[in-house]
């Protein structure tokens, strides 16, 4: 089904973002926010969508369900746990998980977690995040 | 050919007084119809043009005039002018487009071609295509809807939803079944459409909400019909229009029972014909099963495979011994120790073994001292 599914959905649809020439898609389970098969929580009948739980700790993993009791039930579509440990054994779980259910995610989202928790740990210590200057910025200064 | 029965899934009836189902009823085969947004597209663009009324420009504007050219020798354009004199009229151009006053270019006629045909099988095959698109999660969310509250899609209430008769009841049922959330989001949603529409009845846009299709209408149309987005139609005339706006599948459908039971009765299913729609059979999809790895990996395909190619390297590329040591070493097998003993005589002693044989060194002058003032003192 996925892959008529995602002939039906990659044109147009809602959670597409379409700006100065680059498409980017917001929908739950969309990794990297791109608008690809790959990617896409959409099309694909397996999916995982790493977010911060709240905005200081936490990440909320959640897993497309592919029993066949939850499909054409969007309630149930995701199953969500919230790993609350350290960096370190929030990886191991969700590269745990990943092994089995999508092992070409694993890299995108352990740079995830990571950036979640780096941002979450910013915001902990109530520190701004350092903005990187672009080279041409830096050279007008 | 043995016909195979196959399981047709079940769809929860949700209770529309108590809490939880009441029951369940068998997926219409509509709901497995082959999905085309191509025909859903090319039908709606047609269906919409439908609606259309004729307009066109009066006949006679800029024609009612019995102006003629003054012709050459008059250092004037040769555009047909008003004859006479005494108002500011005369002598003004007239007839042509550019001419103030004048007809407009080709003006419109009554008689464009505004309405399009369209061959009923495609349409019911668009309508089915819609109907099938409504009940796939997936395609219901990229439309838009917000059913992430919502048990299942296709939505199926209670037949007591029917004899509704306050839009109050209609709220708390929507929100009980998880729907409400799709009504707030046109509610927010209403903006001031841009353009000259805004002045030709047409002043505000909003989303699409959910479509509740009954079968009978016993008040349910007047309970929900002024919530914002939300749409009634009734069973027997399904229109594709709003089973997919704009052209988009997947629109929200909430359907009653007595309604959702029905469709089998009008569509029909893939082996019976429809009992309402002469001689008409579902279309089939061509392609049985769209899961393109599961074909590949199938044991068939891979039982017929060729077992992949692998390409040995018949040349390798020369490497420069004189660049690469591993290579100077298979050439030269003494290169490894004269380059070792190189690297020796040049390469001083670290920091610390310096400090290492300085100690030592040390240690020895003392012992020699030592071993000295002994003999002395002996």
């Amino acid at each position: 089904m996925s892959e008529l599914m995602w002939l039906l959905v990659k044109g147009h649809n809602a959670f597409q973002i379409r700006r100065k020439g680059v498409t980017l898609s917001t929908e739950k389970g969309n990794l990297k926010g791109i608008n690809s098969f790959k990617y896409s929580g959409l099309a694909q009948s397996k999916a995982v969508d790493i977010q911060p739980a709240t905005e200081t700790s936490g990440i909320a993993y959640s897993k497309k369900r592919t029993k066949k009791d939850a499909i054409g039930k969007p309630s149930k579509m995701f199953h969500t746990k919230t790993l609350k440990k350290g960096f370190p054994r929030c990886t191991r779980v969700v590269l745990k998980e990943l092994s089995t259910y999508r092992p070409d995610l694993k890299r995108i989202a352990i740079a995830r977690v990571s950036k979640i928790m780096a941002i979450q740990k910013m915001k902990r210590l109530g520190k701004k995040r350092k903005v990187k200057l672009g080279r041409y910025s830096r050279s007008k200064k | 050919m043995v016909s195979v029965a196959v399981a047709r899934p079940l769809v929860s009836v949700f209770s529309v007084e108590g809490e939880g189902t009441e029951g369940e009823v068998a997926l219409p085969a509509v709901f497995t119809a082959p999905i085309r947004s191509d025909v859903v597209r090319s039908v709606h663009t047609r269906m919409a043009l439908n609606k259309r009324q004729p307009y066109a420009v009066s006949t006679k504007a800029g024609m009612q005039s019995s102006a003629e050219s003054w012709g050459t020798g008059r250092a004037v354009a040769r555009i047909p002018r008003v004859p006479g004199g005494g108002t500011h009229r005369a002598g003004q151009g007239a007839f042509g487009n550019m001419c103030r006053g004048g007809r407009r270019f080709a003006p419109t006629k009554i008689w464009r071609r505004w309405h399009r045909k369209i061959t009923k099988n495609e349409k019911r095959y668009a309508v089915a295509s819609a109907l099938a698109a409504s009940a796939l999660t997936s395609l219901v969310m990229a439309r838009g809807h917000r059913i992430e509250r919502v048990s299942e899609v296709p939505l199926v209430i209670g037949d007591q939803a029917q004899t509704m008769k306050k839009t109050k009841a209609a709220v708390a049922l929507l929100e009980k079944i998880g729907a409400y959330e799709d009504v707030i989001k046109v509610k927010e949603s209403k903006k001031l459409r841009a353009g000259k529409g805004k002045l030709r009845n047409r002043r505000y846009t909003q989303r699409r909400g959910p479509l509740i299709i009954y079968e009978k209408d016993e008040g349910i149309v007047k309970a929900f019909r002024n919530l914002p987005g939300v749409e009634l139609c009734r069973m027997d005339s399904l229109n594709l229009l709003q089973l997919a706006p704009g052209g988009h599948l997947g629109r929200f459908c909430i359907w009653t029972k007595s309604a959702f039971e029905k469709l089998d009765e009008i569509f029909g299913t893939f082996t019976q014909p429809s009992q309402q729609k002469k001689d008409y059979t579902l279309p089939k999809s061509i392609l049985t099963n769209c899961d393109i790895n599961r074909i590949i990996n199938s044991d068939e395909v891979q039982s017929v495979l060729r077992p992949k190619i692998i390409q040995k390297r018949t040349s390798t590329k020369k490497k420069n011994p004189l660049k690469n040591k591993n290579e100077m070493f298979k050439l030269n097998p003494y290169s490894r120790i004269l380059l070792k003993e190189a690297r020796e005589a040049s390469s001083k002693p670290s920091q610390k073994k310096q400090k290492r044989l300085l100690r030592r060194k040390n240690k020895e002058v003392k012992k020699i001292g030592q071993e000295y003032r002994k003999s002395i003192l002996s």
